[in-house]
Parts: C-alpha cells; structure tokens; sequence
C-alpha cells in the first residue's frame, strides 16, 4: 500500500503542479472581464452612468460619447441575470450613479442561460467578477476545465492583448473597414429564438428586479432596444418582437422606467452594421449620440 | 454521481482510504462499500434508494425463502420455489416496468385503441426513470435464478448482500454482475495487491481517455449532423453514423473501464463487459465481444432456457430473435431499440444458417488478413447504430434513405463538421490494434522499451493530459438512460 499511494503521489504530484502552473497562467492573463472589474474598483466612485447589456451594448454603447463619466459593463452574451449581478455588486462602490442603460430586447429576454450555452464565460464572471453561482469546485472554477476556451483567449491575448474592449469598456473591434457583406446573407442571419416560456419567465423576472432595484434606489433606468439591420427584422418572429415590446412596457409602467426602441429606426442602414444585428464602430458613434439626447431629455 | 464529476474525485479517496483503512474488520468493509454506494447512487437523487433497497430486499428474502427447509412448508418446496420465485421477477420487472415502460406502453396502447375507432383515455404521468434501474434489476434477478437452480448458496449476510447490489462501481451502467462472481468476493477479506492497483489506475485512464476524449468529442459531431441531417451531403451522414459508432462504444466501453478499475482499486474484480467489438469478423463474434455482461446473462437466463441451440433451426432462429428483441427493449421504451435488436437477430440468423458463418473464437483476435471481414462486421453493425440513435424509426429511416441516395455525389472534402472525432477515432483504432493482444488496455510491460518505468510514464502523462486538454464538451454517459 505504501509503496501503491507513493507512486500514486509521485505520479500525481508533478501532474497536478503543472496544471496549477497552466491555470495560473491562464488566468493572469488580461482579459475583458478582468479589466472591467479592476477598472470599476478603482473608479467607480466618478461613475454616473452604468451601461449594461449583451453584445448588442457591448459594441453599440460608446461611453465617451454617452457622457463623461459613463462605463460599460456590457459584455458579449452577457445575460440579464448578470447585467443584474453586476448592478448590485459594482452600484455598492458607485455613490455618484444616477443613470444606468440596460439592453432588453429580441436577443436577450429569450436567452437561455449561459450554463447551457457557452459555460465557458460563466467561468470568467466567477474568476473575474465574483459572481460565485456556482460552488469554488464546480467545473465553472477553472478556466483549464474548457481548452478551446483557452485557446481562444491565448490567441486574443498574441493578437491583441486579450482586451477588445477601449478603456471605457465598449467592444472596439468591430470596425466599419472590417465589414463583410457575407455577414449580411440571409443564412447568416442570427435568429434569437423563443426556446421555452421558463427561461423567458426567468429573464423577465430580472429584469423586474433590476427595474425594482433601480425605482428603490432613485436611479434613472432605460431599457434599449438597439438598431438592427433590416435582414435581422425581416427573419425576426414578429409576434416575438411584439412580446418584447409589450414586456419591456409593462415593466417600464410597473417601476417607472424608461423605453427606448431603436429597432427599427430608419436614420440607420446597412453600412452602419457589422452583420446583422450589430452596429460598427461608425454606426456606434451615430447611436451613442442619438442616445445622449434621448436620455438627456428624459433624466430628471 | 457521474465518474466524470469533480464530486468523484473527491469520493473516490475518501471511499478508498476508509476502506483499506478497515482492511482487519470484513463487516465493517463491506458496510463501508454499502454506504459509499448509497452515497453514490443517492447523489443523483436519494428517492432512488427507496427503490435500490426494495430491489434489494425483495432478492435478498427470495433467497433466503429458496433455502428454506421444505418440512416447515405447508405445500410441495418445488411449488412454493417456484412461487418464490415468480413473485421476485413480477415485483422486480414491474418496478422496471412502471418506472421505464409504462409511458411506452401507454402510449402504444392509446394508439391501438385509435386504431380501431376507439378512444382510451390511459393517465400520463411524468415518471423519472432511476438511473441503472435495469443494470441492477437484472443483477438481483440473476441471484434469484442462481440461488433457485441451486448453482450458488443464498446468502445470510444482509449487508453483503445489498452491497452486492449497490456496489458503487458498477451500480449505474454495469457490467451486470453475477452473483457467483462478486458475492464470494465480498464474503472474504481482501488484500490490497499493488498490481492490480495499478492495473486499475490503468483502466481508470483507459477509460477517462474513451469516454472524454473519443466519445464526448464524437458526440459534439453527431448532435449537430442529427440536428440537420436533411440537408446534409453523403459524406457527413456517412461520417455521423462511423462517430455515432465510436461514440457509444467509447461511452459505454469507457464507463466499463473505469468501474472495472475501480473495482480493482478495492481488490474486487469485475467481469469483462467489451472485448474489443470492432475487430469483430462477424456478427455473431461481435455480440460475444459486445456488452458481454448482458449477452451473457440473457444467453444464461432466456436463451438457454428457451432451448439454446438444440431446438432445431427453427427454433432456434426464433430463440435469437426472442433474445435479441428483449435486448433491444432492455435498453429503452421506443420502438426504435425493438428495431435495433430485431436487425441484429436477423443479421445474425442469415449469417448463421444461410451464410453458415465459421465460428470465430473471441480468445483469437483478428489480423492483417480479417480486415476485409472486420470491415464488413462493422458497416452492418454501424448501420443499426443509426437505427439506435434515432428518435424514431422515421426519423432512422430518413438518415439512411439521405444516406445512400446521397452516395452517388460523395465528396470527403464536403465534410463540415467531426474531423477531429475523427482523429480521435483513427487514434483509438490504432492503440487499440497495437494493444490486442494484451490482456489489460496500457499494459507496457510487455514491450521492451516499456521495462523502463520512465518511458512507461511518459506515455500515462501523455494519455492523461490528452484526457484533460482534448476532451470533448461534457456529455452524460449514454447508458445511464437505460
């Protein structure tokens, strides 16, 4: 047995070094989330604007434009269940928070949740965010528990540092010169669909409380709807457009928050967007503009 | 609990320490291996156990009532054996039954009945089907069998008793195990041997590798050619069908390998439940070499009792098609698994009597110059995977009608998705042809450059790391559904 169980160590020891070694290194690695949090902690006490949201915020939303002491907390398929957690957790250290944006529409209130779609990126609101959802064991704890997950953020980090987001947190590298026409086939076309009534009630039910948490808190709250491209619409479930609108309304009138739908706002057209629904970096300077006024003539 | 979990990491040690820790006291050994296994078992959901135990007891008193002394009975003891006996298998088949088939057949019988202009109204209800209910339903009912045809003694020992039923590592997906093997076990003291400690890790290894790499990296492909197989080309559903193949092979196989390592761990050994399928040069050595655990039980339960082989051609055909049927529903509620054992029992009648296939003799394995058989084997195998895989016989006979239409237009270069499985697949086909003749997968001592233990770990660091970094995303085994 003595000689079995030193074995064993001697074989498990150097293995499981190595491993620690490889996660260490993975997660000192810079990356979005991190940034956000680090960033947050050192400067939210001048923050008065919190934009939060999923991709579709992530590269719309440019804080430098919206106001001056506006930062994003939007990320990619980032959930409103997160975009609720992030409020709680970084509102704590902002005194000054007045405003705080949130994307609600088509490709969110369906979403399902992260765990059954990319769970990888639940991993980094746990490492980086502190969002422990999960246990310190579970397979959400490591970044080593997904390899291509690793891969992937070992080749952002050769090309570009690991960080894709402007030192206000808005996703720059989606830039017009890097527009590809093919992102706009029909084939192409990202469909958010409606997969079941427990998960929309789920989604619904954050953003209730984020719209409750603000009302409490005497913050001014708008829920968006960013522009898309008329591909996206055309291959959009009206009826699915419309329970958005209506949910969004109703959750507006029950807390006294604001909405403000630029889905099919016609000042925008094709060349503005990435791909379907995604707005370029050009056409995301034009949004964030139109947004400051709106908001800037509804804040009390 | 799954073996892939972290939980099992952690339980694993614990339950192994104790255990050798308790190594003098054989009572309180076997008592920790029932309460490890409940553990086990009840990570999943501890209402579970309620039925693991009536399981349990009802086999455990059948046993007890079979070697009862005849004078203290008021009718003939072969009367009352035999009543014994046949209340076990109808409380046993019909909580297997309730829990697994009654949606199926109410289902099937509500559709009957429209068949003939008659509505019945049969009440849903939503049933959750316990995880390896029909591994340890049949495990009990072996015991009952044996103890009736007087091959082994009943058992005394309760807690010996339930821990041969729950024992933890192949309590969920097998090798169905039979009480004249791991019973005698259990009643003598262990010995912790290093070698087959060893042996066991190996297997551990072996199997993690299967299962994580092979099947769950298979798996990613054959989801997304099943999602859209309609608009799939030749090449694609060719491919899905031969990862589909490697998939539940390497699933199965692989949860095999590590219950049996694991058993290793704690001085018990298992049966062998796969014998390298795939090199199979024909149907019938195939299903000698497949799941061996359940085709030998149903050979030794059904089979035979049925009249085997010495009922003339005949009956015997129908002797295979009955066996082949019941395997194909031991293994789900869908018309599907029916089909799939009902091509198999064909396969195997046509090359038995028509083609009067040669014995092959599973101790052999195949060379260079079987390979054109072992191809054939697998195709015919292969295709009633797809059969299996299906949520419907529709549904199995679309893909294989896209399939072969398709064929004419084949294109490799066509191939979207599974090249990696595939590289995975060829690199298992190949350590598997290396290792065929060894008795145990990574048994290196045998070649000469793996007399040095150093080479010999470069290898187990090579396998473990391809484990940890190429696996696949995280799949539930496949015959914990059944």
């Amino acid at each position: 047995m003595r000689k079995f169980l030193f074995r064993l160590c001697l074989f498990v020891i150097p293995a499981l070094i190595l491993l620690m070694a490889a996660e260490l290194f993975m997660r000192s690695l810079p990356n979005t989330y991190k940034y956000k949090d680090e960033w947050m902690r050192a400067n939210a006490h001048s923050v008065s604007t919190l934009l939060l949201g999923n991709s579709h915020g992530y590269f719309a939303l440019r804080p430098s434009i919206i106001g001056d002491s506006t930062f994003s907390l939007c990320n990619v398929s980032q959930r409103l269940e997160h975009d609720f957690f992030l409020l709680k957790r970084y509102s704590a250290l902002c005194p000054n928070l007045r405003r705080v944006v949130v994307v609600a529409d088509n490709s969110n209130l369906f979403d399902v949740p992260m765990e059954e779609e990319e769970p990888y990126r639940v991993t980094y609101y746990q490492l980086y965010m502190g969002y422990d959802a999960h246990p310190q064991l579970s397979e959400y704890a490591f970044e080593l528990a997904n390899t291509p997950s690793a891969i992937q953020k070992i080749k952002s980090f050769i090309a570009d540092g690991g960080i894709t987001c402007d030192s206000l947190g808005w996703g720059r590298n989606y830039r017009a010169e890097d527009r590809d026409p093919r992102n706009f086939l029909p084939e192409n076309v990202r469909e958010h669909r409606f997969v079941n009534w427990q998960y929309t009630m789920r989604n619904r039910c954050y953003m209730d409380s984020i719209a409750y948490w603000c009302q409490k808190k005497n913050i001014d709250l708008f829920f968006i709807q960013t522009p898309v491209s008329s591909a996206y619409t055309q291959k959009a479930n009206p009826r699915q457009l419309r329970l958005v609108n209506h949910m969004v309304d109703s959750c507006c009138n029950a807390y006294g928050a604001y909405h403000l739908n630029f889905s099919c706002d016609e000042r925008f057209s094709d060349s503005d967007f990435y791909d379907t629904d995604h707005l370029t970096d050009i056409g995301a300077s034009n949004f964030s503009k139109l947004l400051r006024q709106s908001i800037d003539s509804l804040s009390h | 609990m799954s073996f892939v979990s972290i939980a099992f990491l952690f339980f694993l040690p614990i339950v192994f320490s104790f255990y050798w820790l308790l190594q003098r006291q054989l009572r309180l050994q076997n008592l920790c291996v029932l309460l490890a296994s409940y553990v086990f078992y009840g990570w999943w959901d501890w209402r579970f156990l309620v039925l693991i135990i009536i399981t349990s007891a009802s086999s455990y008193f059948s046993g007890l009532l079979l070697t009862k002394d005849s004078k203290h009975l008021p009718f003939s003891s072969r009367a009352f054996r035999r009543w014994v006996v046949f209340g076990n298998i109808c409380l046993n088949i019909g909580i297997l039954g309730f829990f697994k088939y009654y949606g199926f057949f109410a289902e099937n019988l509500v559709a009957l009945f429209s068949l003939v202009d008659c509505s019945l109204d049969a009440p849903t209800l939503n049933i959750i089907l316990p995880v390896g209910i029909s591994f340890y339903t049949f495990q009990s009912l072996s015991y009952t069998f044996d103890v009736y045809r007087e091959k082994i003694p009943a058992t005394r020992d309760v807690i010996v008793f339930f821990a041969f039923i729950a024992f933890f590592p192949q309590l969920v997906a097998g090798p169905i195990e039979r009480a004249a093997n791991l019973l005698p076990q259990m009643l003598q003291k262990r010995v912790f041997v290093y070698s087959d400690a060893v042996d066991g890790l190996k297997r551990i290894l072996w199997g993690f590798f299967k299962k994580m790499v092979v099947a769950d990296n298979c798996a990613i492909a054959v989801n997304a050619i099943w999602a859209d197989y309609t608009d799939a080309g030749a090449a694609t559903l060719l491919v899905g069908m031969v990862l589909f193949t490697f998939q539940i092979y390497c699933d199965f196989s692989g949860y095999s390998d590590i219950a049996i390592g694991t058993a290793k761990l704690f001085g018990i050994r298992l049966m062998e439940n796969f014998s390298l399928p795939y090199f199979s040069r024909s149907m019938g050595e195939f299903w000698r070499r497949w799941h061996i655990s359940l085709m030998t039980w149903l050979r030794d339960y059904v089979y035979i009792p049925l009249g085997g082989s010495r009922v003339g051609k005949w009956r015997t055909a129908v002797n295979i098609i009955v066996v082949f049927l019941l395997s194909g529903l031991w293994h789900g509620a869908n018309w599907t698994f029916v089909a799939w054992g009902g091509y198999n029992a064909l396969l195997l009648v046509v090359s038995r009597f028509l083609l009067s296939s040669r014995s092959t003799d599973v101790k052999n394995c195949a060379t260079w110059r079987d390979i054109p058989s072992v191809l054939m084997t697998f195709i015919l195998v292969a295709l009633g995977w797809v059969v299996f895989r299906s949520v419907s016989i529709t549904e199995a006979c679309d893909y294989l009608s896209c399939m072969f239409v398709a064929l004419a237009q084949f294109n490799i270069g066509s191939l979207a998705v599974g090249k990696v499985a595939l590289f995975y697949c060829a690199l298992l086909v190949a350590l598997e042809w290396i290792q065929r003749h060894e008795p145990c997968p990574l048994c290196l001592e045998k070649y000469r450059w793996g007399r040095y233990s150093l080479a010999r770990w470069v290898v187990y660091y090579v396998v473990f790391f391809l484990t940890f970094f190429c696996k696949g995303e995280e799949q539930t085994f496949i015959y914990f559904q059944f």
